[in-house]
């Protein structure tokens, strides 16, 4: 079933654009799903995935462009209007909810009523009815089951059997298999196959690019909110995909300044937590190392679990050659490190706070005598901060709240310089920042790092993250998969090991040193 | 790079946000001040009697009492509105506060007596029994992560079924009718003066200053704000969590044990039915001062004035002969204006926001 095989597409997508704000996401978009056809689409975060997905089923409205379902151009103004038209769209975190039956959650908002008492539930019908859509499905769970005591594969069964009811034609799938085991996903597939079988279509979003090649047919590949190819997913080979997932030069300039690597100040062994698995790394003085990976591939979690703000399970810090217990952010704080959390809103600055309240926030005690706050001090350290890092309005008083998006991450910066941090660990710092102030911030950690800092740098963006380190390890499945120095850094490396696979179109690199093959079930 | 921040096209938005930001703070107390006057004056209209010494005295001395422990429930809302934090057991604490305070004495009349203790050391007690007990409430909020609401409603049974078995205990019988006594240490509660002013209002004024200080300027009161706006976000900033928690409800135990030394010493006597519902009273008098039950936000002078002006309601509407139930009408309807307005400007600020960050 390659590209041109269908006559009439079921879903047909043509020249869909979208833009927040004066950001434009989706630039012209065409897209083709034939019946009973697995369509996978890839590219990298940020490359407008979601967006498309939204647009299509409803979640959010689309600029310009038209989706046309067997020919006929369609409108919708909400998802509940997609639903109806035949569409179905299981998230990545799963809505199930958690204290219903299967039943209850397959016929949610439509549940049977009694033949003439219609403010009455009919359960038999109920139950009865999901036992078919069940069965159809070749799935064994009782429709009686409470969700919530049931697997995350299970679960997403369930989705799959609740977009049935409701006679759904094309199933978007966004990362179907992020949680599952191979088995799940061994299952999982086969009832695609079966849902091929029955004419459904499913448009299929996975950053796994063995699946792709084993249950889509066909492949397009979005990059920079534009369709770059759409591919044959049989024939092409994950390294094809990979690369044309990035397929770009790395256009954008970054400011990295060389400087002297110190000795070694920070190092992790064996760490393990939940979502991490013996993770080990060091950093050094005057270091830039990048944390490179998907999302949720572990990158956050090791950043919270070095600083304290998640347990662990196993495994020793060292800072500075010393072992030391880090089981609080106020215990790293006193070893002199700092983290820029991704969530700046909720985690990084108290946005209804004064610049120079969040500025002193993790060391007031540089500013007090006895727990008592000089706040002449405090505004007049923060004024020279703010200064220096030219946060815009240059005004200790101001609320961070009212800042912009790029003055903000300033503040939570200054936090840690004002702190004296000495390992400081930045996740997505420049995420939501404009082009500015982003340019601002690459600026500020360059100079940290040749003020002698070590920086930890984690980034869903390839061209920042390989712009700016010096030594880029790269996360899978909360395992280091792969290191890169410098001269080795690539975009494919990076996919690659990110996507579980290993580089082996460009030179292998010789030095990593604890990769292990992972998910080699599927890697057939 | 100084050129593209001086570009930055939403900085007249933000300067001009700033202007007007605290203004509605201090409009809600200043809406007090107003209210308070102009109760004052209707109350005089009805009944010339308000303003007189004795009904100010009296007033005073129900506001401060009402206040001292509004002040431990406003630290608890600020500092951890953000967990759903709330106190309920303040009015039982009052009791059991006067309920120890005035056993241990061993004056009641006509009773056991089983001690007798000087009433210094008899307020100590009591104090520290209510302090350990709101610390109690605290452990099992941080440690367990259980919802305040639900501890302190648990509290707020145990310290009213203590209070039961402290009174028996004292008078010797398990008819509680209450410890009638007379001391002069608690008379100062009802009686004393210092100069025009209650001495138990002095007390008020001197605490909620302290209060104001360690809110405004030291690093635990800041951490408070910080814990109350975002529990997470305190934490990675290094904060104790866990001991802020604990610390705030012992401060409110103890604030409250204190509102209950002070409510025994105005009666002279100790009942196991006292201070029943004045938990609400307490609540009312921290939400109509400003103090936002989502965290994070609130004024010891907001409170200190939203004291005055529940009292003055109780006060006035009493010598108007209003029944009661009137009275608990218009209580109400102020505290949900009040909480009207606090949404409105909650919802305001946080739209700017939305538009700022668009």
């Amino acid at each position: 079933m390659v590209a041109s095989s269908t006559p009439q597409p079921l879903l047909r997508m043509e020249g869909i654009t979208k833009s927040y704000g004066n950001v434009q996401v989706l630039h012209g978009v065409d897209l083709e799903v034939g019946r009973g056809e697995v369509l996978g689409l890839l590219g990298e975060n940020g490359a407008g995935k979601s967006t498309l997905l939204n647009v299509l089923n409803g979640v959010i409205g689309r600029e310009g462009g038209s989706v046309l379902i067997d020919g006929q151009p369609v409108e919708f103004a909400g998802p509940k209007q997609a639903q109806e038209a035949g569409l179905a769209f299981i998230h990545q975190e799963l809505s199930v909810l958690p204290y219903l039956s299967v039943a209850e959650n397959i016929f949610i908002g439509r549940l049977p009523r009694r033949k003439g008492m219609p403010w009455l539930v009919d359960w038999a019908s109920c139950y009865r009815r999901a036992g078919e859509i069940l069965e159809r499905l070749g799935v064994r769970i009782d429709p009686r089951t409470m969700v919530g005591r049931l697997g995350t594969a299970e679960q997403e069964l369930v989705e799959i059997a609740k977009a049935l009811s409701m006679n759904a034609r094309i199933i978007t799938m966004d990362e179907p298999t992020a949680s599952l085991t191979e088995a799940e996903i061994e299952r999982l597939f086969t009832l695609m196959r079966q849902l091929k079988a029955d004419g459904v279509s499913v448009l299929y979003v996975s950053h796994r690019l063995d699946e792709v090649g084993e249950i889509c047919d066909r492949a397009t590949i979005l990059r920079d909110g534009k369709i770059v190819t759409t591919v044959d997913a049989k024939t092409t080979g994950s390294h094809a995909l990979a690369t044309m997932m990035v397929g770009r030069e790395l256009s954008e300039l970054f400011p990295k300044t060389e400087h002297e690597r110190g000795p070694e100040t920070l190092r992790v062994s064996d760490l393990s937590t939940p979502k991490l698995k013996n993770v080990s790394l060091t950093a050094h003085r005057g270091e830039i190392l990048g944390l490179a990976g998907l999302v949720g591939s572990g990158r956050t979690e090791l950043a919270r679990a070095i600083f304290g703000a998640d347990p662990i399970t196993s495994g020793e810090i060292f800072v500075e050659g010393e072992k030391v217990t880090i089981d609080s952010p106020g215990a790293a704080i006193r070893h002199g490190i700092g983290l820029v959390p991704e969530d700046r809103k909720h985690q990084g600055a108290v946005l209804s706070m004064s610049n120079a309240q969040n500025i002193s926030l993790a060391c007031m005690s540089k500013v007090s005598r006895l727990g008592q706050l000089n706040r002449g001090a405090e505004r007049q350290e923060a004024r020279r901060l703010i200064q220096d890092l030219q946060v815009y309005p240059p005004r200790a008083e101001q609320e961070t709240g009212r800042l912009s998006g790029g003055n903000q991450q300033k503040v939570v910066l200054a936090k840690w310089l004002f702190a004296g941090s000495k390992i400081l660990i930045v996740d997505e710092p420049t995420r939501g920042v404009d082009v500015g102030a982003r340019a601002a911030i690459h600026g500020l950690i360059n100079d940290l790092a040749g003020q002698g800092a070590t920086i930890i740098m984690i980034s869903s963006d390839l061209p920042e993250v390989m712009g700016m380190s010096d030594r880029i390890l790269v996360m899978h499945e909360g395992r280091v998969a792969g290191e890169l120095a410098r001269k080795d850094f690539s975009e494919e490396a990076i996919v690659m090991y990110a996507s579980g696979l290993e580089p082996t179109t460009s030179g292998p690199e010789p030095a990593v040193a604890g990769l292990e093959p992972t998910r080699e079930g599927s890697n057939a | 790079m100084s050129t593209l921040l001086a570009q930055n096209p939403g900085r007249q938005r933000e300067a001009k946000a700033s202007r007007t930001r605290r203004l509605p703070i201090q409009g809600q107390q200043l809406a007090l001040v107003v209210l308070i006057a102009l109760l004052a004056a209707v109350f005089t209209t009805q009944s010339p009697e308000f303003l007189s010494v004795a009904s100010i005295e009296n007033l005073l001395r129900s506001a401060s009492m009402f206040g001292i422990v509004g002040l431990g429930l406003t630290i608890v809302v600020i500092s951890t509105g953000s967990i759903g934090g709330i106190d309920l057991s303040v009015g039982s604490m009052m009791a059991l506060g006067g309920a120890i305070g005035a056993g241990l004495l061993g004056t009641a009349f006509g009773a056991a007596n089983p001690v007798q203790l000087p009433a210094a050391l008899s307020m100590l007690i009591a104090l520290v029994v209510t302090a350990a007990l709101g610390a109690l409430s605290g452990l099992l909020i941080s440690l367990l992560k259980l919802a305040p609401f639900a501890v302190t409603l648990g509290m707020m049974s145990v310290a009213r079924g203590l209070t039961y078995l402290v009174i028996a205990w004292a008078i010797g019988s398990s008819n509680t009718a209450g410890v009638t006594f007379s001391d002069p240490l608690f008379d100062v509660f009802g009686l004393g003066m210092v100069g025009p002013i209650p001495t138990i209002t002095v007390l008020f004024l001197v605490l909620a200053a302290l209060i104001a200080f360690v809110l405004k300027a030291t690093t635990f009161g800041r951490s408070l704000f910080v814990l109350g706006g975002n529990a997470e976000n305190a934490r990675l900033a290094g904060i104790n969590v866990r001991r802020t928690i604990i610390i705030v409800f012992a401060l409110s135990g103890l604030l409250a044990g204190l509102g209950g030394l002070i409510l025994t010493g105005r009666l002279s006597s100790a009942s196991p039915l006292a201070a029943t519902g004045y938990e609400l009273e307490v609540i009312m008098v921290a939400v109509i001062g400003g103090t936002s039950l989502a965290g994070g936000r609130g004024s010891i002078l907001g409170t200190v004035l939203a004291a005055i002006l529940v009292s003055e309601i109780d006060t006035g509407l009493d010598m108007m002969n209003v029944d009661s139930f009137y009275q608990y009408l218009v209580k109400g309807t102020i505290l949900v204006v009040a909480v009207v307005l606090d949404k409105a400007y909650q919802a305001r600020s946080s739209r700017k926001l939305v538009q700022q960050s668009a």
